[in-house]
């Protein structure tokens, strides 16, 4: 009967794509591609490191969508396993020749999941710890902010708020405290919510099919903004920004990343940067965080930081390395979309093929400007790999910014 | 998930990985094309020659049919399987074993893509002769078991004739080389020699005679300028004339891609683009073309090509050129491809082969169709071969609503192909149910198989088989 109900279910969750579902030319783009010219190089990290079966990828999920709102009896247990094992990263989306949008649809399919109470247990886990203590993880409420003890440049009246968002602030912490060290001697001085009043921003639960549980997040959070009285909100986390970008805050408040500043002020001639002493980088690779760079992550996506960042990082004279898949086509690392705790192993497999890459490229050390990413390919780090490190971290570590009066 | 008998057999014997379920399933029942698809028990993803020799063994003992699919992005149908059959896919036998610069020939296992064996060529200043319209996500071992054409077309005609020999596990499990590599020591240098061509009977046979395990193509220096220019022609007659002038004076040597175009389709894109263009002056049929080689090479081509249409009532028409290239050629790629090309998705292809003088009747064949089925798009267009003309004819359709009617239009459409001597070329499963008009060839290719595969568990119906 619950499995009648599912299958309803599943079929209304897919409805409104039917325009994707009955236009899949499958050409296989989204399954297996190499495109020099585009930095394409694979494209499905589930294909690629968890299971190589149809049933999963862009048109797997397409294809699976279709038969379900075609009525077939598929097995249930199948199907929970396959949606639940994308990382929602939307290199399908990226790279479909007629813009189809299976990691939006793989979202819905999971919202029906979960509503008719399929969600997997460690999928259910991430909702409970994000419901109960506001974070992922599961952390505890009263040590969000302890990143941030005895760091200069908090003000309690500073006129930004720093949300570091959750991997950050409990997974990523050098990156937070190196954001608000840069930016204080960028001269921005900044403000943190109280630990009890900081809110996840919806993204993960987004993504792993709690649309309600999110949205419900995001007001409590857009409620806390507009309590603190800033009109300048400065995010580390990609899904932070991608999210707060897309939700109703205060008229005037304005969502930013924090490279977005330091942007802004070298375009400006504010700050100049020098090297430290006896401190040089060796070749650097770049990640391309999904939810910075691709365009199925909105606003977030399209702006692209991480080209951006490649642009300073030129500028700065450091030497970067180029890998095969890169851009607003790079593969997942597999940080993402429940993956972690749904398949660790996988997850754990789609690290290792980033850092590998990055190895084989002669990178010494990989820069991410999500610290979701960055944490996560931490805790996949084998010897002979290059380090791993935050951008603020990086720059923090390698150059002592100067204010230009 | 526990596998069935046939499937823990499959699994048995190698690396192979094994499906059965449903969901996996789903995914392998049909291609691009229109063709009918069924619902395979089992798939085999084939790791080495040695898991494909196991499964085509089971398949024999077991009486099972046995389709072979790679990317599965032909608009055929060879690789659509029929109820209760095992798929051999073959994507994951994907590696480029050698790229010999002193053969001038690539050795690589079918799964190998395209996007992936030009970006290896690329970086030695080398391509191949001809890469299909599937695109980057394209396979090698697809392409030439449907035969496929496209960039490079008008230089080398089709992928099979760029292919150097091959190896082929046989219905019976056993494993062949042909051409020079018939002498296993000698390896791949030659197609022709011993004795008759065993080449090609695997080239366009959709795995019906055998599997393709190792694939070697001739390989070419890439060309160093490339430019493109479009010509117009007041009729279908004169633009086939055209055509044969330029291939038999041998025109077509820098030529790397030429595609022709009817009224109706240059009607829409010029005034799509262009509202304000005198609807009066259009030409009727327009060849758009990219001529590739040293500056000097193309510049004399194109000059003398020019000229050579001066001569049949042609001229340059530089808004065609600025309109079907600025899209094709979106990232300045060597190769062209189809795929997000047309405005709308779905679409059936219909392809045939036709010598020049045939090209008016296609066009009106298309246009035929076209008033007897005015519930779909109809569009048709042309590939600039060596020889003669390769032509497509491309139905658009909504699938949820029109997929019973589309393939019966289609088959109309293939008959009226056939009765204009437009001869198939692209044939797996869309054209079967015509093959009884091929007399003698048909059935000595059925004698040819019962020999190969006396139990007919290779791709049954695929071709009419």
């Amino acid at each position: 009967m619950a499995q009648d109900e599912l299958r309803t279910s599943l079929a209304q969750a897919a409805e409104p794509f039917v325009e994707n579902l009955y236009h899949c030319l499958r050409c296989n783009y989204c399954v297996e591609m190499h495109w020099e010219e585009r930095g394409i190089q694979h494209v499905c990290p589930t294909l690629l490191h968890h299971n190589p079966a149809p049933g999963y990828s862009g048109k797997g999920y397409l294809t699976t969508a279709r038969a379900v709102l075609e009525g077939e009896e598929l097995p249930i247990n199948s199907l929970i396993e396959r949606f639940f094992n994308c990382t929602t990263c939307g290199n399908c989306e990226e790279v479909c020749p007629v813009g189809l949008r299976p990691a939006h649809l793989v979202k819905q399919i999971r919202a029906a999941m979960v509503a008719q109470g399929f969600a997997p247990a460690p999928i259910a886990a991430i909702a409970e710890n994000v419901v109960e203590r506001h974070n992922p993880a599961g952390a505890s409420i009263e040590t969000r902010n302890h990143w941030a003890a005895g760091l200069d440049g908090i003000a309690a009246g500073a006129g930004a708020l720093y949300l570091p968002g959750c991997a950050a602030s409990y997974e990523a912490p050098a990156e937070a405290r190196a954001t608000v060290s840069v930016l204080h001697q960028a001269g921005v001085p900044l403000k943190l919510l109280p630990p009890e009043q900081a809110r996840c921003c919806g993204a993960p639960l987004e993504e792993i099919g709690f649309p309600a549980e999110a949205d419900a997040e995001r007001r409590e959070l857009a409620a806390a903004i507009a309590r603190s009285g800033c009109r300048r909100v400065v995010a580390s986390g990609a899904e932070c920004l991608g999210s707060l970008a897309g939700t109703q805050l205060a008229d005037g408040v304005e969502v930013l990343h924090a490279f977005d500043l330091i942007e802004r002020a070298v375009a400006e001639g504010r700050i100049g940067f020098e090297p430290r002493v006896n401190a040089a980088a060796g070749p650097i690779g770049l990640l391309d965080s999904c939810h910075l760079s691709k365009k199925s992550h909105g606003i977030a996506g399209a702006a692209n930081h991480p080209l951006r960042i490649r642009a300073l990082l030129d500028r700065l004279g450091c030497q970067t390395v180029a890998v095969a898949d890169q851009g607003s086509y790079a593969v997942c690392c597999g940080a993402a979309g429940g993956m972690p705790r749904m398949s660790p192993q996988s997850a754990a497999r789609m690290a290792d093929g980033k850092l590998r890459s990055f190895a084989e490229a002669g990178a010494v050390v990989v820069l991410g400007a999500s610290p979701l990413c960055v944490a996560h390919l931490r805790r996949s780090q084998a010897a002979g790999f290059p380090a791993v490190m935050g951008v603020f971290e990086f720059i923090d570590s390698y150059f002592r910014l100067r204010r230009v009066v | 998930m526990k596998l069935s008998q046939i499937g823990t057999e499959l699994a048995g014997q190698g690396g192979a990985l094994v499906l059965e379920d449903k969901i996996d399933l789903l995914g392998y029942r049909r291609d691009t094309s229109i063709a009918p698809g069924g619902n395979p028990a089992a798939a085999v993803i084939a790791r080495s020659v040695e898991d494909v020799a196991a499964a085509v063994a089971t398949a024999n003992r077991r009486k099972v049919p046995l389709y072979v699919r790679a990317a599965g992005s032909t608009y055929a149908g060879g690789a659509n399987p029929c109820d209760g059959a095992i798929v051999l896919d073959t994507s994951a036998l994907n590696r480029i074993l050698k790229i010999d610069e002193d053969r001038g020939l690539a050795l690589v296992e079918p799964g190998v893509t395209y996007g992936a064996l030009l970006a290896e060529l690329g970086r030695r200043g080398l391509t191949l002769g001809v890469v299909p319209l599937t695109g980057a996500a394209g396979t090698v071992g697809g392409a030439i078991a449907s035969h496929g054409l496209g960039t490079g077309s008008p230089r080398y005609q089709s992928t099979g004739d760029e292919v150097a020999g091959l190896e082929v596990v046989l219905p019976s499990g056993e494993l062949l080389r042909t051409g020079s590599a018939v002498l296993a020591d000698a390896g791949f240098f030659a197609r022709y020699a011993v004795g008759p061509d065993l080449t090609g009977m695997f080239l366009g046979a959709s795995g019906s005679l055998g599997v393709i395990t190792k694939i070697a193509l001739w390989v070419h220096p890439r060309p160093e300028y490339q430019e493109t220019f479009a010509l117009g022609f007041p009729d279908y007659e004169s633009g086939a004339r055209f055509i044969s002038a330029l291939q038999l004076k041998e025109l077509t040597h820098n030529l790397w891609y030429g595609a022709g175009y009817e009224d109706k389709a240059i009607e829409a894109r010029v005034m799509g683009a262009r509202p304000q263009f005198e609807r009066a002056a259009l030409p009727r049929f327009c060849l758009a073309l990219d001529a590739r080689g040293t500056s000097e090479e193309v510049a004399r081509d194109r000059a003398r090509i020019v000229a050579e249409a001066g001569r049949f009532g042609g001229a340059e028409f530089a808004l065609f050129d600025e309109i079907f290239f600025a899209k094709l050629r979106r990232d300045n790629t060597f190769w062209y491809s189809y795929a997000g090309y047309f405005g709308r998705s779905m679409c059936a292809l219909l392809m045939c082969s036709m010598a020049n003088e045939t090209v008016p009747r296609f066009f009106r064949a298309i246009q035929n169709n076209r008033e007897a089925h005015p519930e779909f798009i109809w569009a048709g267009g042309l590939v600039l071969c060596r020889r003669g003309v390769h032509g497509a004819v491309i139905v658009f359709y909504e699938e949820r609503e029109q997929w019973e009617q589309i393939r019966m239009a289609s088959e109309r459409c293939c008959r009226d192909l056939l009765a204009n001597e437009c001869v198939p070329y692209k044939s797996g499963r869309v054209w079967a149910p015509m093959m009884d008009q091929f007399g003698r060839y048909h059935t000595t290719l059925a004698r040819l198989k019962k020999t190969l595969d006396p139990n007919g568990i290779m791709s049954p119906q695929i071709l009419g088989l």
